[in-house]
């Protein structure tokens, strides 16, 4: 289990300039009148790995290019790092690292060449620490033995990890990284998201937008989810499992035995609702917790151990015993009603 | 970078402009740029042209006089001719045949022949030109016809005449003999052909006022009509226009150097309206002596020379055979042939023919195609002189009756009919 | 996790090295930018063609005076190119040959690929959201465009010049350089006039180069800009030629293109100069303020 993670309730609304990003009713319409995003009121804490969820073309990518100025929205207004964008872009981006909708390379240029063109376009970058800079950044997306590689050679994973480095070419408070696994294979995804959580130790937020829900609840802290240009929820990956699952509390017990009326009632006796047998198996809703709060701030209702002694002691042979935690797909299916994969 | 303006920064939540309205005021920064640069090119122009300086009054005798008595001796400063006499613009020397002077496009192959004044100049009969232009006294000129990356120069100085083509890198040198009978400004207008357009031949504002004051009679309103500046100088402005109905041209305006009484421009607008038929006028002059390097010429290395008397005396044994060589009106002088009928603007010079005329669109075989072709351009018209074709332009028509009479003068073509008539 | 405690402990900043200020006018653009262009193996290309133009003019006019014989030759240049006849004369005509060459067409047209390209082709590659991120600033990434683009304006009139100055050299003989008014001047004056001729070419371009810029704000696409821009350049240049169109002739920018020569006449004719100078200048602040309007306030998509 994932250690809980820091804003608890009581952190529901961290101070203003505890936030990273702050937006208020930013909508953006296309022209057409297509609506891309709408009403967004996002907030994002310090120190968070935020993960930004949603199907795609439901907006993320939109907001993404609102928070870094690439885009004016058409109403609302957003603050990075205290100050609103995309006024204050020439202050705030130097200390923003970003990855938008996937690497773009020059393809003549080396990884190397590349990275110190973009480095170039920082004024406040110091070009007397460009080689060496250029040359860490390299080293610490694993890209350092293709540097001097033409870029319009590279894989799709090796682009995506020079589009990394080249957000990693400074010291960042804000790392943005818009689906930054894509097109990576296991191996390196693995070492992506390591290195995301190595950044977030050093204390570098990251925002991070993925539509995979397993690499979100991997790596994020906090999470919001997204859909058809709409903020569904946001909150903590913890709370958003608890509140948006509590009707059906922490999980679903699953008790494969052969003797399912004795366990049914064991398990009806402790607590377990909506019991349902099937052939050898047993499920049901494990109770809710008194409060609202994740189990480890306030200690389980019921312990698993415990309910698995006393079905033994009442003579039920268990094949199998487990709880299934309740899923973040599972927050995203009961939030938007669809699969994830639809587009918006 | 004005998309991070501080004021901006210190917005609050919802103070910042709205985006839009920063859109248009940004894009209200070009066109502004481009309405700016519209009205200037528009206005500026025209405040010039209504800057009429604070002159005192002077009558049109006096102003008259004072061109005659001016004696500027020593000047340089650009010209620029533009002319439309709303010729048919065919390539190559055709618009020069139908303004009266015939070299062909066959004369221009041959050699030195681009190099000849005379075809030069006639090229200013057309479109717009500008000429460069210094002297000092009587002997010593300069004319150059500036062109698109070439330059045809035409130097005078004492006997010596050389004209320059930058474009074939031919210099033509001729003696000049006792042409200059001590008239200011005859250059290089001995050697023009002397049947070019009327206020053609010689190029210069100063010329054609004398032209045009030398036709001025009773049947001439003279008066000055105002002030104007000119290359930047103060000028009255003499406007000329003729009693005659019949004329096709509306009016001669000369602006005259207020100091100097030296006709700085020249503009004649044909009575059909519109623009100006030839307008001729200095855009720069300076009343000072001009450097003497100005007026010697030495024919530059690798240059072709060409012995212009020699040329002058070929051509003259060959105008026989040549119809349409720049002689032929004077030919047909000397044999009787042309004839001036009336008397001031609407003068009518008559070439008796004695061929059957033009081919006319009945006639059979080749003639066919060229009656044809004429009839394109030339419009009938019949009168009790038989009949005949007019063609027109803006300020001069001809009649050539199928007889082959021709009538060409500065006048309507009723009056080119009537004259036909009359003559019958 | 381990970043359970981190925001608790995290003070914003605290660890970041010292930064330049962000007022400071970098040049690093620029100089990045001017790099980037010239090591792209299209614009060397361009460069190539143009530098290949007086090398072919030079020998076409060799072997022309080659068959012609030897003083007769001179009176057939006739409707060539200006300055053609005397090229066999002087080798230093070759430069003014082969800038009248290629002016009309040549080198606008490598201009069009460069400016549409500008900013169209890094929007095209997406590598505009990154730069603009980074942050280059519009305005600043604008002015470095174009900068670059006036860059090669400038090194492609010299590759001309010096291409044709050497073929000139190589083929012809050099000596006094005889003026279209008929006076000759020295070699080193000559050289010199020649250099400020390249240097009055180059700056007939920019106006082209304001409009190639504004062009390629408007589109995500590179290839789209550089042929509307050589499309418009044709076009133009066209209408320049149509006689019913004088009136709006003098307002077309390509219209005083060969005033060029001007400097060539003895005494220099500065009329039609300033008034190319004046009309690129007006190109200039028009378009050039169109571009600025329209990409600073344009959305990044691409």
């Amino acid at each position: 289990m994932p250690s809980p993670p820091t804003a608890g309730p009581r952190r529901a609304v961290p101070a203003e300039r505890e936030r990273v990003i702050e937006t208020r009713g930013l909508t953006k319409t296309y022209r057409g009148g297509q609506l891309a995003v709408d009403g967004l009121d996002l907030a994002v804490p310090r120190g968070s790995v935020f993960g930004f969820l949603g199907p795609n073309g439901s907006g993320k990518t939109t907001t993404i290019r609102m928070l870094m100025g690439l885009i004016e929205p058409t109403a609302g207004s957003a603050r990075v790092l205290g100050e609103p964008m995309p006024g204050a872009g020439r202050r705030v981006l130097p200390k923003v690292g970003a990855l938008i909708e996937g690497p773009a390379l020059y393809g003549f240029l080396s990884g190397r060449g590349n990275l110190l063109r973009f480095d170039a376009a920082d004024p406040t970058a110091d070009p007397r620490t460009r080689a060496e800079r250029v040359g860490q950044a390299l080293e610490r997306v694993g890209l350092a033995a293709a540097a001097g590689k033409k870029a319009r050679a590279y894989s799709l994973g090796m682009k995506q990890r020079l589009g990394l480095a080249a957000a990693l070419l400074q010291p960042r408070e804000l790392l943005v990284l818009d689906e930054p696994t894509n097109g990576l294979d296991p191996q390196g995804m693995r070492e992506i998201r390591a290195l995301v959580r190595e950044l977030a130790a050093d204390g570098t937020t990251v925002f991070l937008s993925s539509h995979l829900l397993d690499e979100i609840e991997q790596v994020c802290t906090h999470a919001a989810v997204m859909a058809r240009g709409r903020l569904v929820v946001q909150g903590t990956v913890a709370d958003l499992s608890a509140t948006v699952l509590g009707s059906s509390g922490g999980g679903r017990l699953a008790v494969t035995t052969p003797d399912t009326a004795d366990a049914a009632r064991v398990l009806k006796e402790h607590g377990v609702t909506d019991l349902d047998v099937t052939g050898e198996r047993v499920t049901g809703n494990l109770p809710v917790p008194a409060s609202a709060a994740p189990p480890a701030a306030d200690g389980p209702a019921l312990d698993l151990a415990d309910l698995n002694a006393a079905l033994v002691r009442a003579g039920v042979r268990v094949r199998g015993f487990g709880a299934a935690r309740a899923s973040l797909e599972d927050v995203f299916v009961q939030l938007t009603g669809e699969g994830f994969d639809v587009a918006g | 970078m004005p998309r991070n303006e501080p004021t901006e920064v210190t917005d609050g939540w919802d103070g910042g402009r709205s985006p839009r309205r920063r859109k248009a005021v940004r894009y209200g920064v070009p066109v502004a740029v481009a309405g700016v640069a519209a009205a200037t090119i528009g206005l500026v122009p025209a405040f010039a042209g209504s800057g009429s300086p604070d002159l005192p009054k002077i009558s049109a005798q006096d102003l008259i006089a004072k061109i005659a008595k001016s004696d500027v001796q020593q000047l340089s400063g650009t010209v620029r001719v533009t002319t439309d006499l709303g010729l048919p613009s065919l390539p190559g020397g055709g618009a020069g045949a139908f303004g009266g002077a015939g070299h062909g496009d066959g004369a221009k192959g041959k050699d030195g022949a681009t190099a000849s004044p005379q075809n030069k100049l006639m090229e200013l009969a057309s479109g717009a030109h500008t000429l460069r232009v210094a002297a000092d006294g009587p002997a010593k000129q300069r004319v150059s016809i500036v062109d698109e990356a070439a330059e045809y120069s035409i130097i005078h100085n004492g006997n010596q005449v050389w004209a320059y083509d930058s474009g074939t890198n031919t210099a033509v040198h001729s003696t000049a003999a006792a042409h200059d009978k001590g008239a200011r400004w005859h250059h290089d207008r001995k050697d023009a052909p002397k049947d070019l357009p009327k206020g053609l031949k010689n190029a210069t504002p100063q010329d054609l006022a004398q032209q045009a004051l030398k036709a001025a009679g009773d049947t001439t309103s003279v008066t000055v009509d105002g002030t104007a500046r000119v290359a930047g100088r103060d000028a009255y402005q003499l406007l000329i226009k003729p009693k005659q109905s019949a004329s096709t041209i509306g009016s001669i305006r000369i602006a005259v150097d207020a100091a100097k009484g030296v006709p700085l421009k020249f503009t004649l607008t044909p009575k059909s309206g519109g623009a100006a038929a030839i307008d001729v006028g200095y855009t720069a002059v300076d009343f000072a002596k001009p450097a003497a390097s100005s007026f010697t010429f030495t024919p530059p290395k690798g240059a072709k020379v060409v012995d212009g008397d020699k040329e002058r005396a070929k051509a003259a044994r060959q105008h026989g055979k040549d119809f349409k060589d720049r002689k032929g009106l004077e030919d047909f002088k000397d044999r009787g042939g042309l004839n001036v009928i009336g008397k001031g603007w609407t003068s009518i010079a008559t070439i008796k023919g004695s061929g059957s005329g033009l081919p006319t669109g009945k006639s059979h075989g080749a003639g066919g195609d060229a009656g044809t072709f004429l009839d394109g351009i030339g419009e009938k018209a019949t009168g009790s002189f038989g009949s005949g074709r007019v063609f027109s332009t803006r300020l001069v028509n001809a009649l050539i009756t199928d007889h082959g009479t021709v009538y060409v003068g500065a006048v309507d073509k009723q009056a080119l009919i009537d004259a036909a008539n009359a003559a019958k | 996790m381990s970043q359970a405690e981190a925001p608790e402990s995290e003070v914003p900043g605290t660890d970041s090295p010292p930064r330049r200020s962000p007022r400071r006018w970098s040049l690093g653009l620029l100089r990045s930018e001017i790099g980037t262009t010239f090591r792209r193996w299209r614009t060397l290309a361009l460069l190539a063609v143009l530098a290949g133009v007086p090398v072919l003019v030079g020998i076409a006019v060799k072997i022309e005076t080659g068959h012609g014989g030897a003083s007769g030759g001179s009176g057939g240049g006739e409707g060539g190119p200006a300055f053609i006849s005397q090229v066999t004369n002087n080798g230093l005509f070759l430069v003014f040959t082969s800038l009248a060459v290629t002016l009309p067409f040549f080198l606008p047209m490598a201009i069009g690929v460069i400016a549409g390209d500008s900013l169209a082709g890094e929007a095209n590659a997406g590598t505009l959201r990154y730069l603009l991120v980074a942050p280059a600033g519009r305005t600043r990434l604008l002015l470095v465009k174009y900068a670059t683009t006036l860059t090669f304006c400038l090194v492609a009139t010299l590759v001309v010049a010096c291409s044709a100055l050497a073929t000139g050299a190589l083929l012809f003989p050099l000596g006094k350089v005889t003026l279209l008014s008929g006076t000759s001047i020295s070699l080193g004056e000559g050289l010199l006039r020649a250099l400020v001729i390249a240097c009055v070419v180059a700056l007939s371009l920019t106006g082209l180069a304001a409009v190639g810029l504004f062009l390629s704000t408007l589109t995500t696409s590179g290839v789209a800009a550089m042929a509307t821009t050589v499309g418009l350049l044709i076009t133009v240049q066209i209408l320049d030629t149509i006689p019913q169109l004088h009136a709006i002739q003098p307002y077309l920018f390509p219209h005083y293109w060969l005033s060029f020569a001007d400097l060539l006449r003895d005494p220099v004719y500065w009329d039609q100069l300033q008034k190319d100078l004046g009309l690129q200048a007006l190109y200039v602040a028009v378009f050039g303020s169109a571009a600025w309007a329209r990409f600073t306030t344009r959305d990044i998509t691409a």
